[in-house]
């Protein structure tokens, strides 16, 4: 009987094995190779849309930069505003009507020009209630976009945009706004009226597509790939190098890493986790460069909760974080611990040299907290941090817990809420204090302080209300003299951070990114890459 | 037969509606919406007002459940809140095959490891092909895809350097992935198959067998395992419908543009109709498979009749 069994078995196995694989397998189109200097590179997210009026997710930035101009680029050391599709701009006296003078020379793939009617045309689309952008609020420093994206002004018309001529665009303001060209970076990429009006939201697809940027889009195969060619007619196409670029959609940290060490990317972002091996590794170390992010890492407080309501209870909190060593132990990714909100790299943050902010400091922190009523932390009512689920988030969470026992004598609660009910939480008031990563759409700190602290237009969950400070980032927001605006960002960052202490920042994000020697490319802070800058090197 | 089958597809648009409605109730009644904030970025009340109206979502609810069941009747699942342009049907037309091939190949990889390993454990039962049979199998039920696919990957991309880290398109990018999908099942399949064998070994129609003299190999063949798989089959059913649909574990893994992260994904972001369209999809897999295991119960043992 066994003997009889077992060749039955071998046969099996020997049709069903090679059958499977046989089944799952397609032709073989993973190792192309194309002519001239190819990229591969990596998106963590199927791009949720290639349409420069929609697209909302940060990672896809880059994608919507190299195919499409904008109306300015940014120097991605500086955050600066250069010449893109705009030459040059200037700003009426009072500065609320802005003046941009653009190239002629730029040509959509159809071959027509692309002129000031597209800039016009885009900017309408994205304020129009029924096209539903998730970018429209960021043209509300125009006159009455605000009014007709919420419907209430039917007349388009009415925005105070206006094209002066097939090169020249005017914009006029509600108010004036001394940085009003950063403040247009993700709503300033002309898009093309005659492809959108043919195909609609299907516009975007590789047969259908029309762009203006120094790459056209070959192929999307979706939550797989997407590859670009180099456009010959983008109007800087001599100094751009890659002729080839496929961006594979990975989702996944740790595969984009074994992806990248198995050599089938150039340059990826290294897992948290990996941090450590990669800069043990005699190889990888020397292909790794640690990148600032503008991102905020940041405990914010509702200063109308007790025992939060004591500006002194507060300062102790503050007081007794030791932030360089959350940023050794718990983050690793190169952060830099910071005592003020605006992120280094954006215009208007504080130098560490100016001393603002509450640092680490055990005895003051202990001082504090006496001084609000609670000697050692006796009588406190009970307190909770709160965080949005994450390994991470909760790593922090039981440091920082760790951090106010050991220097308050203090136990502080932590608990974790799901990401998309998190916000309507600290919405409702009723948290203490809780983490934040704050982003703001523009690298200057108005994106931050504004949006955080402002008692009417921002966020509103401080709770506080310190009109001093409003004036304070409303004045900032008008004025056009660089300095005189960090000036006023350093006195606002003063209120929010020190005197009031309703924001408690811990650090400035970065990650790590490793590269092959055979791509020189550059960093953004932005989470925006210019690939038209990155160069193969053979 | 042919009535018994046709009642039971017919029974299938009660059922589906059942699980229509359910679903509904249960994916509005998850506190936060699909546009509630990402983590970094916190669309203003203005701009969250236009999206809801431009799906509808500022309807009442029983409407837009209405709505949703008249637009499945014209075979239309709805638009993915997550990327403008596509719909539910989009997704499921470019995704489902993906997720189909590589369940084929993980379903083959399970019954072609896991039957024989069960047969084989219980013929030559308390032999070392039996302890080390259930060694496998004990590993395959606790050794989870993430951990065994990215272990695949450490062994055969970077180390061994013979197979790709990861992507899908080529015979040599589904081996890991149909492996690490299929090894988990095999061992379910392998116990299963021992303990079904080991029972049908022990009835009176098998000594029967033996006493009108056939062969080993015959009674064996003929009549132990044709009988040992019914159990086997059953849960075959179930298992297809789920490694067809997709593994959102070994997809994110190995970088597949499959199915399977579309049923986390959606609730994670409250993306209504997506849950909807997976809940669905997955529900009619689940009723056709098993309807198959009934029909191919019929054909492996003479008792059972349907009429």
């Amino acid at each position: 009987m066994k003997k009889s069994c077992l060749p039955l078995l071998a046969v099996f196995m020997a049709f069903l094995l090679p059958a499977a694989v046989f089944a799952a397998g397609a032709s073989d189109t993973a190792a192309v190779a194309g002519a001239g200097n190819e990229l591969k590179m990596r998106i963590a997210v199927n791009p949720e849309t290639l349409d420069p009026t929609l697209v909302y997710t940060g990672d896809v930035n880059f994608i919507t930069k190299m195919l499409f101009v904008n109306l300015c680029d940014f120097n991605e050391e500086t955050s600066l505003p250069t010449p893109d599709l705009a030459k040059t701009w200037n700003v009426s006296a009072d500065g609320k009507v802005w003046t941009f003078n653009l190239r002629n020379d730029i040509k959509w793939t159809n071959g027509r020009s692309v002129t000031a009617r597209d800039v016009e045309y885009s900017m309408k689309r994205i304020l129009d209630p029924a096209t539903a952008s998730p970018l429209g609020y960021m043209l509300y420093p125009v006159k009455n976009a605000k009014a007709v994206n919420k419907g209430e002004l039917k007349d388009i018309g009415a925005v105070g945009i206006k094209v002066i001529d097939d090169w020249t665009i005017q914009f006029t303001l509600e108010n004036p706004m001394g940085f009003f060209p950063t403040a247009l970076r993700s709503v300033a990429f002309a898009a093309p009226k005659e492809a959108i009006e043919q195909y609609g939201l299907k516009w975007f697809e590789p047969a259908n597509i029309v762009s203006n940027g120094p790459y056209l889009l070959k192929e999307w195969k979706q939550n797989d790939r997407l590859v670009f060619e180099k456009n010959p007619a983008y109007y800087d196409a001599k100094n751009v190098q890659i002729d080839k670029v496929t961006v594979f959609v990975v989702t996944d940290d740790s595969t984009a890493m074994a992806m990248y060490e198995a050599g089938q990317l150039d340059t990826v972002n290294v897992p948290s986790g990996d941090i450590d091996r990669v800069m043990k590794d005699p190889v990888l170390s020397k292909q790794s460069k640690n990148v600032g992010q503008l991102i905020s890492f940041q405990i914010q407080i509702n200063v109308k909760a007790p025992p939060m309501d004591n500006p002194n209870v507060r300062k102790a909190f503050a007081a007794a974080i030791d932030k360089e060593a959350l940023v050794k132990y718990i983050a690793k990714g190169g952060q830099v611990a910071m005592d003020t909100v605006v992120p280094l790299g954006a215009f208007g943050a504080v130098p560490k040299s100016a001393k603002i902010g509450i640092p680490y400091n055990p005895a003051a922190a202990k001082e504090y907290l006496a001084k609000a009523g609670y000697p050692d932390g006796k009588g406190l009512p009970p307190v909770e941090f709160n965080f949005n689920t994450s390994e991470f988030n909760r790593s922090v969470a039981e440091a920082l817990q760790q951090m106010w026992k050991n220097n308050l004598g203090v136990d502080v609660g932590a608990k974790n809420f799901e990401g998309k009910v998190y916000w309507d939480i600290i919405v409702s008031g009723k948290l203490q204090f809780w983490r934040m990563g704050f982003n703001a759409d523009y690298p200057d700190a108005d994106g931050f302080l504004y949006g955080i602290g402002h008692t009417k237009n921002g966020e509103k969950n401080l709770r506080w209300e310190r009109t001093d400070f409003d004036a304070l980032v409303e004045r900032a927001q008008a004025e056009a003299d660089p300095e005189v605006r960090k000036k006023l960002y350093m006195e606002a960052e003063k209120i929010l951070v020190q005197d009031e202490c309703a924001v408690i920042p811990l650090w400035s994000y970065a990650y790590v990114a490793v590269t092959k020697p055979t791509l020189q490319r550059t960093y953004s802070a932005l989470m925006a890459d210019t690939i038209k800058n990155w160069k193969v090197v053979k | 037969m042919v009535n018994y089958i046709i009642r039971r597809i017919l029974w299938m648009i009660p059922t589906l509606l059942v699980i229509t409605f359910i679903s509904f109730v249960l994916m509005h009644a998850i506190p936060g919406g699909p546009f509630a904030g990402p983590e970094l970025k916190h669309m203003p009340p203005e701009v969250i007002e236009n999206l809801n109206k431009y799906y509808h979502l500022d309807d009442p609810l029983w409407k837009q459940y209405v709505d949703y069941l008249w637009n499945l009747l014209h075979g239309d699942l709805g638009p993915s809140y997550a990327e403008r342009g596509r719909t539910v049907n989009d997704i499921i037309a470019q995704s489902l095959p993906t997720s189909a091939l590589l369940g084929l190949a993980a379903l083959a990889v399970a019954m072609t490891i896991g039957i024989p390993l069960g047969m084989l454990a219980a013929l030559k039962r308390n032999t070392i092909f039996d302890y080390l049979g259930m060694f496998v199998a004990i590993s395959g039920v606790s050794v989870p895809a993430m951990t065994l696919g990215p272990l695949l990957v450490w062994i055969f991309a970077l180390n061994l350097r013979i197979l790709p880290v990861a992507q899908w398109g080529s015979l040599k990018q589904a081996i890991l992935p149909a492996f690490t999908l299929g090894f988990g099942s095999a061992a379910i399949l392998a116990r299963l198959t021992r303990a079904s064998m080991l029972q049908v070994l022990r009835e009176d129609y098998i000594r029967t067998a033996r006493a009108k003299g056939l062969s080993e190999g015959r009674v064996t063949v003929h009549h132990a395992m044709r009988n040992a798989l019914i159990p086997v089959v059953t849960v075959i059913g179930p298992l297809f419908a789920a490694l067809i649909t997709g593994s959102m574990v070994v997809e994110q893994i190995f970088a597949i543009p499959g199915m399977g992260k579309f049923f986390i994904t959606s609730v994670l972001g409250r993306n209504y109709p997506v849950i909807m369209g997976t809940v669905l999809l997955y529900a009619v897999f689940l009723i056709f498979a098993n309807l198959a295991v009934d029909i191919m119960y019929a054909r492996l043992d003479p008792r059972i009749r349907y009429s």
